[in-house]
């Protein structure tokens, strides 16, 4: 049964429940509905991004549920993106952070993780001033601060 | 509006996310950018700590005083409440649906953080380490991983101090640690973590030594009655655990010198684990084989998920005569993976054992073996269908040998192989490689056959076996870096008449690193890698990041051919050297 999502810059897209309830906001808001033709209005997110966001949707709609392995490092996965997932993520860095931003609005953890790990790669191998640039951050620390946290960091190195 | 990239610093509970997946040096980096990002890094960083020979006044007093100078900025004025966060981060992590789910930490497990700051000021000037890891701990709300390294514990303070602060930890889900000790023996102390340890905890390994009249012993100053009165103030009095622990899963014991931990003392402490799946067997100092298994039984009864042993102790039952009753004692075909340091087949074949679990095992791991015979190793691969992992090294007096020729007598009942690492003794003579083919080119080929149908093999370590005692003209080790499996890595060309058998291996898809006998330098005659074998490499082991072609001292410089530079730049990230610092040894 199609359901029809509403963007932010007011365009419907009709697309199949299984792949709607991809997104548990979603899911959630269905069960609550119960049946009903109304459209979904998704006001947190621009027709671009929900283009992108229902195409994973579409592409991951037989996985199954997620189980995160509690006994995982978490730090060690981020190299274990799927070949799909990892074309899938290269867009602009606009873009990458406006499908993180949706995954989280509308509660879809496998997104969320594949682009944090996205960003996490991105961030790797960079020294401090590499990622200020990259990410537009504004060093706000005094000189004073900054000397502190890096003896801490040599200390912490070999931990 | 504001851009996506502004609007995803406002959510830091996403930057925490973010931050769990990057490994510790480039947290590092990521917590230097800005005030911001710096405090909400601080949780993951000190989310884990690995005090590996550091566990000393000095560092300590070190780490805490830079804990303390970071408690500073974290509570400046405009900070984000952490807190707010914390717990939805951690939700997430673990996959709970929501915060409500997340079970709620008991008063005798409320984190430190919840304790007056001034009480911990106070104690921060004591050079008592169990103080000191008090004030360390109060950083994170989020410690997970605590790794102490070596621990001294001389007296009872030190012991009630070391305890009751683990047992405040609340969010702890690993725990390391080394404890040396003249005066408290082993089972007084294992009794005491194990009743101290918090309901979330996961995995517990303890390393007990006794005479550490060798180290600098820990500074028990004064103040240490003192501060244990504040202590436990604070805390309450000691709750001996009477719950189980129902997240504790993985469970490491070694207990070194002439001390053992006898079974009467274990058998209740296994009770409160009843989740556990995996386990480094216990010692016992007893060698009736009966009483072995009734203590076994015992274990079992009380812990009936496990799947997974290990045996490290190296010193008490040096044969492994418990890890032979657990086999026995377990369901048929539970055990999933075995963990064998120094096996010895002289008493026992391990054969015999496993023989109960060969449908169900996927993981041998024989580190350092001392000596098993091909016929045993061959019946693993030819026995074993649900095998993912094998490996195995050897050590300074080992004494077994797998020819390549017994290895092949059989297809392997297992092509689901992950991991594989194995010595192979090839013939002795390698003749002119050309059609028709000889003995050993059959040989070869049967064997390269055989690894080409291992498709979801990730790591394959392969090594010529060599003479460990055997030297070259400069007196050097020969080692399997001077040995190459012959046409291993090089194509057929039969319109040449050149043999090969990398293009049996075609299956590989998922190969990331390949080890062993593979240096380029001393390639036989008429099995070269070239420019076509660099190509076929490109493109069928697209997730290549390592291969052995060179393996050369620290500092030596490598100058790569045309064909290995393109590879390089074909495949990003790939690695073509071994380093290795002073004398290499058969064996490493």
């Amino acid at each position: 049964m199609p359901v029809i999502l509403v963007s932010s810059d007011n365009q419907d897209f009709k697309v199949d429940k299984e792949v709607a309830e991809r997104s548990i906001l979603i899911k959630n808001m269905l069960e609550d509905v119960g049946e009903s033709d109304s459209p979904i209005p998704l006001p947190n997110v621009t027709a671009a991004v929900l283009t992108k966001v229902i195409e994973y949707c579409e592409h991951h709609r037989n996985d199954p549920v997620q189980v995160p392995e509690e006994t995982d490092d978490p730090r060690k996965r981020s190299n274990d993106i799927e070949e799909w997932d990892m074309k899938f993520m290269q867009v602009d860095q606009e873009m990458l952070f406006e499908i993180i931003l949706a995954a989280n609005y509308l509660d879809i953890k496998p997104l969320l993780d594949v682009g944090c790990k996205t960003v996490a790669n991105i961030i790797k191998g960079k020294t401090p001033e590499e990622i200020r640039k990259a990410f537009n951050i504004v060093n706000d620390f005094t000189p004073e601060e900054e000397a502190q946290i890096k003896k801490e960091n040599e200390w912490a190195e070999d931990r | 509006m504001k851009s996506a990239l502004d609007r995803f610093k406002d959510l830091p509970e996403i930057i925490l996310l973010l931050a769990a997946r990057l490994p510790p040096k480039d947290l590092h980096a990521f917590r230097l950018t800005s005030r911001l990002f710096h405090i909400i890094c601080q949780s993951v960083f000190f989310s884990d700590f690995r005090l590996h020979n550091r566990w000393n006044s000095e560092s300590l007093q070190q780490l805490a005083s830079y804990a303390y100078a970071l408690f500073s900025l974290n509570t400046g004025e405009g900070c984000i409440p952490l807190s707010l966060y914390y717990q939805n981060t951690v939700c997430f992590l673990r996959g709970s649906s929501s915060a409500v789910s997340f079970p709620q930490p008991t008063l005798s497990q409320r984190p430190v953080s919840i304790l007056p700051r001034e009480t911990l000021g106070a104690l921060c000037d004591a050079s008592c380490f169990a103080t000191q890891l008090f004030h360390v701990v109060h950083q994170s709300p989020c410690l997970a991983i605590l790794d102490l390294g070596r621990v001294i514990i001389n007296t009872d303070i030190g012991l009630t101090l070391l305890t009751r602060v683990l047992s405040t930890i609340g969010n702890l889900q690993s725990l390391k640690l080394w404890v040396y000790s003249d005066h408290i023996n082993p089972q007084i102390i294992l009794k005491a973590l194990v009743y101290s340890f918090p309901g979330l905890l996961k995995s517990f390994s303890l390393l007990y030594a006794p005479n550490c009249r060798a180290l600098k012993p820990e500074a028990w100053d004064k103040k240490s009655t003192k501060l244990n009165e504040t202590v436990s103030q604070q805390l309450g009095p000691t709750i001996k655990r009477t719950e189980p622990l129902m997240r504790m899963s993985d469970w490491n014991l070694i207990v070194t010198g002439n001390e053992y931990i006898s079974a009467e003392v274990l058998l209740p402490l296994f009770k409160l684990f009843p989740e556990l799946t995996s386990m480094d067997v216990p010692a016992i100092d007893n060698k009736d084989t009966n009483y072995l298994s009734s203590i076994a039984f015992r274990i079992l009864e009380a812990c009936p998920r496990l799947k997974h042993l290990s045996k490290w102790d190296i010193q008490a039952d040096e044969e492994g005569r418990m890890m032979f009753a657990f086999l026995e004692q377990m369901k048929e075909n539970t055990l999933e993976s075995l963990q064998f340091l120094q096996y010895t087949e002289e008493l026992q074949s391990l054969v015999w054992g496993l023989d109960y679990h060969n449908k169900s095992v996927k993981s041998i791991i024989l580190n350092e073996c001392q000596s098993m015979s091909a016929t045993s190793i061959a019946w693993i691969f030819f026995q074993c269908p649900a095998l993912e992992v094998f490996k195995i090294s050897i050590n300074y007096d080992s004494e077994f040998e797998i020819p390549r020729d017994v290895l092949v007598r059989q297809e392997w009942a297992s092509t689901k192989f992950k991991e594989l690492k194995l010595f192979v003794q090839l013939d002795e003579e390698v003749l002119e490689p050309s059609y028709p083919m000889s003995d050993w080119t059959n040989g070869m080929e049967r064997f390269c056959r055989q690894i080409g149908a291992l498709t979801q093999l990730r790591v394959l370590d392969l090594k010529v076996a060599v003479e460990k005692d055997s030297r070259n003209r400069d007196g050097d080790y020969i080692t399997y870096k001077d040995k190459t499996f012959p046409g291993l890595l090089t194509l057929e060309d039969r319109g040449k008449g050149c043999l090969g058998w990398l293009q049996l291996l075609s299956g590989l898809k998922d190969l990331e690193e390949l080890h062993g006998s593979f240096n380029l330098d001393v390639m036989l005659g008429g099995f070269e890698f070239g420019q076509e074998e660099a190509d076929w490499v490109v493109e069928h082991w697209p997730k290549l990041k390592f291969i052995e072609f060179f393996t050369l001292p620290e500092g030596t410089p490598i100058s790569y051919s045309q064909p290995l530079l393109s590879m390089i730049t074909r495949l990003p990230g790939l690695k073509l050297a071994s380093f290795y610092i002073d004398v290499h040894y058969p064996w490493q």
